[in-house]
C-alpha cells in the first residue's frame, strides 16, 4: 500500500536495478530451457534412460551423469551431516568465549574458500587416503554388498567425489544448523535444565525440536552439492560408466559439461544435450532450494512461543 | 576507534600496492615487447594478439615457438590447449584466429568451407604407447602390435601375463606380472584419439571396428579404465597408476620419462619412435598441392605406412586458418607462419620432428595465400 | 555413585569431541597442505611471481602469474560494483515494499538460484556473449561472475536490512521522515558494517569462482592484458588448468597460486573480523 507520491517515485526508481537482477536470473533459465528443447524433441526419452556419449555418431544418453550427480550428492550430504551435526552441537554447547570464537572463525573461513583449493587438496591427498584405508578395506571385507563390489583402481570414483564434496560443504551445513539451533528460544533449554536433565538429554531435546530445520539444511546442502563442478572434475574419474558400485569411476553432469562443452559445436546435438543435463540439475536444485527454504520459514513461525 | 583506523590503513596500503603493481606490470609488458629490436619488420609496431586453440598434442612445441616469436616480434600469440575438437569448434564459431588439430578437417567439413579455409600439416610427431609396469626393467621395451592393443582396449585381453602378449615378448615371458591391465584413454574430443584409433582400425585385421574411430569414441573398456583430460591427463594417469597403459604424444612421454612400447609396423618389424622412423613414414605421403585442398586422406596414409623402418603411428598435426582476415591480423599471421617456416623449425622440442621440405613449402604457400 | 545417565552424558561428550576434531582436521590439513606446498614455490619465484608470465611445459624458470593477477583484478573490479549495486537496490525494494508481486518474485528467484550450478552460467554466457562478440573477453567473464554472485549478495544484504529492528523505522516514521530519507539517513548507516562484510564476502566469492569462467574468458596468459574486450585469465582458472598437467614446473606454479589465493582469503576474513568486532545493535 503506497502512501505518498514520494513513495511511488522511490518505488519506480528502485525498479530498474531490481528488474535487471530478475531479468539476469530468469534469462539464464530461459536460455538453458530453450536450447535443451532442441535435442529433447529429437531424442526424447532416450536421453534420460540410456548411457552413451558418442557425438561422432550423434548418440547420447545422460543417465550415467545424472545418477552420478545424485549419488555423489547423497554421499556428500551423508558425509557432511555426520561431520557437521556434531560440530555444530560442539560449538553451540560445549565451547565458550575465545575458543568458541576461534572455532567459528575457522569454520567461516573454510566456508568461503574457493572450491578449487578443495579440489586440489582432495585429488592430491584425500583420494589416495580414501583408496588405501577405506575403499580397499570395504572392498575386501564387504564385497557381497553391491555398493562395494568393485575393485578401486585409482580411487577416483563416486565415493571419492562424494566425500570430497561433503567435506567442502561442511561449513555451509554447520552455519545453517548452528543458526537454526541458536534460534530455538532459550526457554526450552531452561525448561530442560530446570527439571534436571543432563546436557546430553537437553541436546537430544533441542535437536528434536530443530529437526525440520536440520532436514532443510540437508536439502539445501544437497542442492548445493549438485552444482559442484571443480571438485567433481578432479575426483569423480570422468568416465561414462554406470554401476551400482560406488568405487567405480563415473561422471557428474557438471564434470561432463566441463569436459565436453568446449568441443560441442563440432557436433550437431552435443551442445544441446549438455544443456539438457544442466537443465535437469538446475531444475532439481531450484526445487530443492525452494523446498528447503519453505521448511525453514514454516519452522520458524511455529517456533515463536 | 583505533581498530577501525588500523583496518582502514591496511585496506589503503593494499589498494596502493595493487595500483602500483598494475602500473609496473603495464610498463613491463609494454617494454618487453619494445626493446628486443632485432626484428626490422613493420610488426615491431603491431600491437596485436593472435588467438589460437586446439590440440594438446602440439602444446609443448607451440608454447616454445610463441615464447621465441613474441620476444622478437611485437605480436602476442595466445594458445589454449583444449583439445582438437574444442579448438576447431572455437575456430568455426569465429572466436579464435587459428586452430591446431591433429587430424585434418573431415571431407564434409572441408566441403562446407571450401575455398575459405586453409590447412597446413606443419609439424610431425608420433603417438606412442606408454606403460607403467614396475616389474619390467627400464632398458627393455615391451613389444606390442595392433591386434594386442585392439584387444586390450576392447577388454578382450585383461592381464599383462596374457599368452598373446607373452608371444610377442619371448624375452620377457617370465617377468610379465599376472596383474590386470588398466587402459587409459582420452575423455575429451581428441585428435590424438583419432590417430590412435585409426591405427587400431588399420592394423588389427578387423578386430577394431570402423565405428570406434574418431575424436570421441565409445570405449568398450569404460569402467575398467581411466579417462584422462588431454595428453596431460593421460600422462598423469599413467605415471600414477601401476600396470596402466595409455597413448600419448611422443614429447609428453619423453618429458616425463615414461616407458615407450615398440610397435609392429606394416612390414612386421617392431619399431621404436625416432626421427628416422617417423621420417620414413612421412616419406611416402602424397601431399595435396595447395593449403586450400582437401587433406582428409593424409592421416590414413601416414598411419601404418609402408617402409621397413616406418613407425606405424607417426602423425602430422595441422594448423587450420581462414583465407581472409582483417588487415592487421592477416599481416600478423603471415609474419607468424613465415617465422615458423624459417626460424621456428630450428627450435624443435624433443618429441617433435620438423617436417620434410615439401611440408615447409606448404606452410610458406599458406602464408602467401592469406589476404585481408 | 554412578548413574547411567551421567555415563551417557560423558560418552556423548567424548563422541562429539572426537567427531568434531575429525570434522575439522581435513579442512585444517588442506590449508596447511596448500600453504606448505605453495609458499616455498612463491619464495622460489620471488618478486617475479607478480610480474612474470606463467611457465610453459619446458621452462626452467618458474615464472609468475602476472596475467592471471591482472585478470582476476579486472574481473573483480568490473563485476563487484555491478553486483553490489543491483543487489542493494533490489534488497531495498523487497524490504520496503514487501507485498508487491515483483518483490515476491525477486525474493523467490534470488533465493532459489543461490544453488545454481555455476557451469551452467558459463555455458549461457558463452552462447549469449562470447559467440556474438566473436571473442573471449573480460566483459563476458565479468557478466558471468555477476550472475553467479547476485543471489549470494542479495541474500546477504537482504538479511542485513531485515535484521534491523523495527523500532528504528517506527521512530523515523513517527517524526515524519519520508521513506527515502529513512532509508538513506537511518537504515543504511546502521547497516553499514553489515554491508561492508557483505561486500567483502561477495568479493571473496567472485575471486575464487572457477567454473563460471571456464568457457568465457579465453585463458590469455602469455602476456598481460588490461582491455575489457580482450581475452583474459584468472587465478582459479590457471590453477585448474595447470594442476592437471604432468609437468612439475606447471604444478609448482599452480600450488604457488593456490597458496597466494588462500592468503588473500585469510586477509579478507581478518578484515571482516576487525569490522565485525565493532557491531553493536
Amino acid at each position: 500500500m503506497l502512501i505518498s507520491k514520494r513513495d511511488k517515485i522511490l518505488f519506480y526508481l528502485l525498479l530498474p536495478p531490481a528488474t535487471t537482477l530478475l531479468c539476469f536470473l530468469v534469462l539464464t533459465i530461459l536460455v538453458i530451457s530453450s536450447i535443451s528443447l532442441d535435442s529433447i524433441q529429437i531424442f526424447g526419452i532416450k536421453l534420460f534412460i540410456s548411457n552413451i556419449w558418442n557425438p561422432e555418431h550423434e548418440e547420447y544418453g545422460l543417465i550415467a551423469p545424472i545418477i552420478g550427480s545424485i549419488s555423489t550428492s547423497i554421499i556428500a550430504i551423508l558425509t557432511a551431516f555426520s561431520l557437521a551435526m556434531p560440530l555444530s552441537i560442539f560449538i553451540a554447547e560445549y565451547l565458550y568465549g575465545f575458543t568458541k570464537k576461534v572455532f567459528s572463525s575457522i569454520i567461516e573461513v573454510m566456508g568461503g574458500l574457493p572450491t578449487i583449493l578443495y579440489a586440489m587438496w582432495a585429488s592430491t591427498y584425500l583420494v589416495p587416503v580414501l583408496k588405501n584405508y577405506v575403499m580397499e578395506i570395504l572392498y575386501s571385507q564387504f564385497s557381497f554388498i553391491p555398493l562395494f563390489s568393485c575393485k578401486p583402481i585409482t580411487g577416483f570414483s563416486v565415493f571419492a567425489a562424494g566425500v570430497s564434496i561433503g567435506i567442502s560443504i561442511v561449513p555451509y551445513v554447520v552455519a545453517m544448523i548452528s543458526e537454526a539451533y541458536q534460534s530455538i528460544p532459550f526457554a526450552y533449554k531452561e525448561a530442560c535444565y530446570g527439571i534436571g536433565a543432563t546436557r546430553y538429554e537437553t541436546i537430544k531435546m533441542l535437536v528434536s525440536i530443530a529437526k525440520p530445520a536440520i532436514l532443510a539444511s540437508l536439502i539445501l546442502g544437497f542442492a548445493r552439492s549438485l552444482g559442484e563442478t571443480t571438485i567433481a572434475v578432479a575426483t569423480v574419474g570422468n568416465s561414462m560408466y554406470l554401476s551400482s558400485c560406488i568405487f567405480a569411476p563415473s561422471y557428474t553432469v557438471s564434470a561432463l559439461i566441463a569436459s565436453q562443452f568446449a568441443n560441442a559445436y563440432l557436433y550437431r546435438y552435443a551442445g544441446s544435450v549438455l544443456y539438457v543435463g544442466a537443465l535437469v540439475i538446475l531444475a532439481i536444485s531450484i526445487l530443492l532450494s525452494f523446498l528447503g527454504l519453505t521448511i525453514i520459514i514454516k519452522w520458524r513461525t511455529r517456533l515463536v512461543v | 576507534m583505533a581498530k577501525k583506523l588500523i583496518a582502514l590503513t591496511v585496506v589503503v596500503i593494499i589498494a596502493v600496492i595493487i595500483v602500483l603493481s598494475y602500473y609496473i606490470l603495464y610498463y613491463h609488458s609494454k617494454s618487453s615487447t619494445q626493446d628486443l629490436g632485432s626484428s626490422k619488420s613493420i610488426t615491431k609496431t603491431l600491437e596485436i594478439t593472435l588467438q589460437g586453440a586446439g590440440a594438446t598434442f602440439v602444446y609443448p612445441q607451440i608454447a616454445e615457438w610463441i615464447k621465441l616469436f613474441s620476444s622478437s616480434h611485437g605480436i602476442q600469440v595466445n594458445y589454449q590447449s583444449v583439445g582438437s575438437g574444442a579448438g576447431l569448434s572455437m575456430f568455426f564459431q569465429n572466436i579464435t584466429d587459428f586452430a591446431c588439430s591433429d587430424p585434418p578437417l573431415s571431407k564434409d567439413t572441408w566441403e562446407k568451407h571450401r575455398g575459405n579455409v586453409l590447412q597446413v600439416p606443419w609439424l610431425a610427431g608420433a603417438v606412442v604407447v606408454v606403460y607403467n609396469i614396475p616389474e619390467l626393467p627400464k632398458n627393455i621395451n615391451l613389444k606390442l602390435d595392433g591386434v594386442a592393443l585392439a584387444k586390450i582396449y576392447k577388454g578382450e585381453i585383461v592381464y599383462w601375463s596374457d599368452p598373446y602378449i607373452k608371444s610377442l615378448n619371448p624375452d620377457l615371458m617370465d617377468r610379465l606380472p599376472d596383474k590386470e591391465i588398466i587402459p587409459v584413454y582420452r575423455t575429451d574430443s581428441s585428435g590424438t584419439t583419432e590417430l590412435f584409433t585409426t591405427f587400431l582400425y588399420k592394423s588389427s585385421n578387423g578386430i577394431w571396428p570402423k565405428e570406434l574411430v574418431g575424436k570421441t569414441v565409445n570405449w568398450p573398456i569404460t569402467g575398467r579404465g581411466i579417462g584422462g583430460k588431454g595428453n596431460e591427463g593421460v600422462t598423469q594417469a599413467t605415471i600414477q597408476t601401476s600396470y596402466s597403459i595409455g597413448y600419448v604424444e611422443w614429447s609428453y612421454a619423453i618429458a616425463n620419462n615414461l616407458s615407450i612400447a615398440m610397435i609392429k609396423n606394416a612390414e612386421g618389424l617392431f619399431v621404436q619412435p625416432s626421427e628416422r622412423s617417423i621420417m620414413s613414414a612421412l616419406e611416402n605421403v602424397r601431399l595435396p598441392p595447395s593449403p586450400l585442398d582437401d587433406f582428409s586422406n593424409i592421416i590414413y596414409e601416414v598411419i601404418y605406412a609402408s617402409g621397413s623402418e616406418s613407425y606405424p603411428i607417426a602423425a602430422v598435426t595441422h594448423i587450420v586458418l581462414w583465407r581472409r582476415y582483417d588487415g592487421l591480423k592477416a599481416l600478423a599471421l603471415k609474419e607468424f607462419l613465415t617465422w615458423i617456416a624459417n626460424e621456428g623449425y630450428e627450435h624443435i622440442v624433443p618429441g617433435y620432428i620438423a617436417p620434410p621440405q615439401s611440408f615447409r613449402k606448404l606452410l610458406i604457400e599458406a602464408a602467401n595465400t592469406i589476404t585481408s | 555413585m554412578y548413574s547411567w545417565r551421567k555415563v551417557k552424558d560423558r560418552m556423548f561428550f567424548v563422541l562429539i569431541l572426537t567427531i568434531s576434531i575429525l570434522a575439522i582436521t581435513p579442512i585444517i590439513h588442506m590449508m596447511v597442505a596448500v600453504l606448505a606446498n605453495g609458499f616455498p614455490m612463491i619464495l622460489k619465484a620471488g618478486w617475479g611471481f607478480f610480474v612474470k608470465t606463467p611457465p610453459t611445459p619446458l621452462s626452467q624458470d618458474i615464472g609468475g602469474i602476472a596475467p592471471s593477477l591482472i585478470g582476476t583484478a579486472i574481473l573483480t573490479l568490473v563485476s563487484l560494483p555491478i553486483t553490489i549495486v543491483l543487489a542493494l537496490f533490489s534488497a531495498i525494494l523487497v524490504n520496503e515494499f514487501p507485498r508487491n508481486p515483483l518483490s515476491i518474485a525477486i525474493d523467490v528467484v534470488a533465493k532459489s538460484l543461490a544453488s545454481i550450478p555455476t557451469i551452467a552460467v558459463s555455458m549461457v554466457i558463452y552462447i549469449l556473449v562470447v559467440v556474438p562478440m566473436g571473442r573471449f573477453s573480460a566483459l563476458a567473464g565479468a557478466i558471468a561472475l555477476t550472475i553467479v554472485a547476485l543471489p549470494y549478495a542479495y541474500t546477504y544484504i537482504s538479511t542485513v536490512l531485515g535484521s534491523i529492528p523495527l523500532t528504528y523505522r517506527e521512530a523515523a516514521y513517527s517524526i515524519a521522515m519520508s521513506r527515502w530519507k529513512t532509508i538513506v539517513k537511518v537504515l543504511l548507516p546502521i547497516a553499514k558494517r553489515g554491508f561492508a562484510i557483505g561486500i567483502l564476502m561477495t568479493m571473496a566469492r567472485i575471486l575464487g569462482e572457477t567454473a563460471a569462467l571456464l568457457f568465457v574468458v579465453g585463458r590469455y596468459r602469455t602476456a598481460t592484458s588490461i582491455s575489457i574486450i580482450e581475452p583474459v585469465d584468472a587465478i582459479p582458472l590457471l590453477i585448474f588448468d595447470y594442476i592437471l598437467t604432468p609437468y612439475p614446473i606447471m604444478q609448482q606454479i599452480a600450488w604457488a597460486s593456490a597458496a597466494f589465493l588462500l592468503l588473500i582469503y585469510i586477509t579478507i576474513f581478518i578484515a571482516i573480523k576487525i569490522i565485525v568486532k565493532e557491531v553493536r545493535l
